[in-house]
């Protein structure tokens, strides 16, 4: 910039060697280095996450200032792993999905619509994988490294599958978008009521890609149904706060 | 300046790689660009970008393309425009932080471009004061 006639050649090597980096990294030459890097930034993420995330958590704080630092220490590191044992044990117990294709993960980052897991391709987690807690739906791997993944959350837009009313015979489809989770295209002539529980209808290819069935996708809080439209739809809420969600689990194929 | 300019650019890399969608190693990058107006910066958003390619598991290199790319589009208009104002940097930030989101979020928010946009102003504020400070104090102190 300081001598702007040469910049134009620095420019173009730049150009080039992004443009080397995105063709290296999509073909997968670049995954052992991706994986090398990680075991850096993944705590690093992870720490970060937690210190943002922590003002949550401290409800109890002004109770628990009075005590020394380091017993205050020692319980919050106790704590956490009550809750992780607490997690896996309730997670184990659940009948759906079977617990021998549970990968345990932390949440390490929050977006909107999406979460990143501490867990990557090297511990088997692939593109498609479902994510749960307990019997509930948490979303799906969108984009997986050596290290980590990103989860798509139902409220996302790019999940769209098909679902059913628990205990009824109503179909539907469930989509993300901005207005949070709809469970759209429901005929009109089932019925659509509020609290009723939607899950997934199941959806699993001969890959073991998709969606297994019967995992709650939240509770319907509004239904839209107007004699004029084809379908009726209605506004789903997940059981779940994803906000504070600290530890989901992968469904490995 | 630098350090300031550093520190910015660090805790807004990790931010932007774990809790949040707005592009704020963008808004940082273009603000200091234009403020401090040297190549460096190109080569700080060479490793600002890989950063966050692997925190927020996108294909590296691609964040840095994009800043690449934008500023470089950017700069050619510094001899029609006067880039060191606030309208230049609010229009920049807006649709630059669009075009941002709508190839890496998935989609563009109109109310998040304008949250880039104000916190573009309030960086460009804040990098303009040090920087006019630091010039300040570099010609008192050489008596000029």
């Amino acid at each position: 910039m300081q001598k702007k006639k040469n910049f134009f050649p620095t420019f173009l090597i730049l150009l080039t060697l992004s443009i080397l980096l995105i063709i290296l990294s999509r073909a997968g030459y670049l995954n052992g280095l991706n994986s090398i890097l990680e075991r850096g930034t993944v705590p690093l993420q992870r720490l970060v996450f937690g210190v943002i995330s922590g003002p949550q958590n401290l409800s109890d704080a002004d109770r628990l200032r009075a005590e020394n630092s380091k017993i205050l220490s020692e319980l919050m590191k106790q704590k956490e792993l009550i809750r992780e044992n607490q997690a896996l044990r309730d997670q184990f117990r659940t009948a759906n999905p079977s617990p021998q294709k549970l990968l345990p993960a932390h949440v390490v980052g929050q977006k909107i619509d999406q979460i990143i897991i501490d867990r990557g391709s090297d511990d088997g987690v692939e593109k498609g994988d479902i994510v749960v807690f307990k019997d509930n739906l948490v979303g799906k791997i969108s984009k997986s490294s050596a290290r980590i993944s990103v989860v798509d959350l139902p409220v996302s837009q790019n999940i769209f599958l098909t679902a059913k009313v628990l205990n009824s015979s109503t179909q539907g489809a469930v989509k993300g978008g901005e207005n949070g989770i709809i469970l759209d295209n429901v005929v009109l002539s089932e019925k659509l009521e509020k609290g009723e529980l939607v899950v997934t209808k199941g959806d699993v290819n001969e890959e073991g890609v998709g969606f297994p069935p019967d995992l709650i996708i939240g509770k319907i809080i509004s239904v839209n149904k107007k004699a004029s439209n084809l379908f009726q739809t209605a506004e789903v809420k997940s059981l779940l706060d994803f906000s504070k969600i600290e530890m989901v689990f992968v469904i490995i194929r | 300046m630098l350090f300031i300019f550093f520190a910015i650019l660090a805790v807004f890399t990790l931010l932007e790689g774990t809790v949040t969608t707005i592009p704020l190693v963008f808004i940082s990058l273009l603000c200091s660009l234009i403020v401090i107006r040297k190549r460096g910066v190109f080569y700080t958003a060479f490793f600002a970008g890989l950063l966050l390619d692997l925190l927020t598991v996108r294909a590296i290199g691609s964040t840095f393309l994009f800043l690449l790319l934008f500023f470089y589009v950017m700069l050619l208009y510094r001899k029609k425009y006067e880039i060191v104002s606030f309208p230049f940097i609010i229009v920049s930030t807006f649709i630059g932080g669009y075009l941002y989101l709508l190839i890496f979020a998935g989609v563009g928010s109109m109310a998040l471009s304008a949250i880039c946009s104000i916190i573009a102003v309030v960086l460009f504020i804040l990098l303009s004061l040090v920087n006019g400070a630091q010039k300040q104090s570099y010609l008192q102190e050489n008596n000029i």
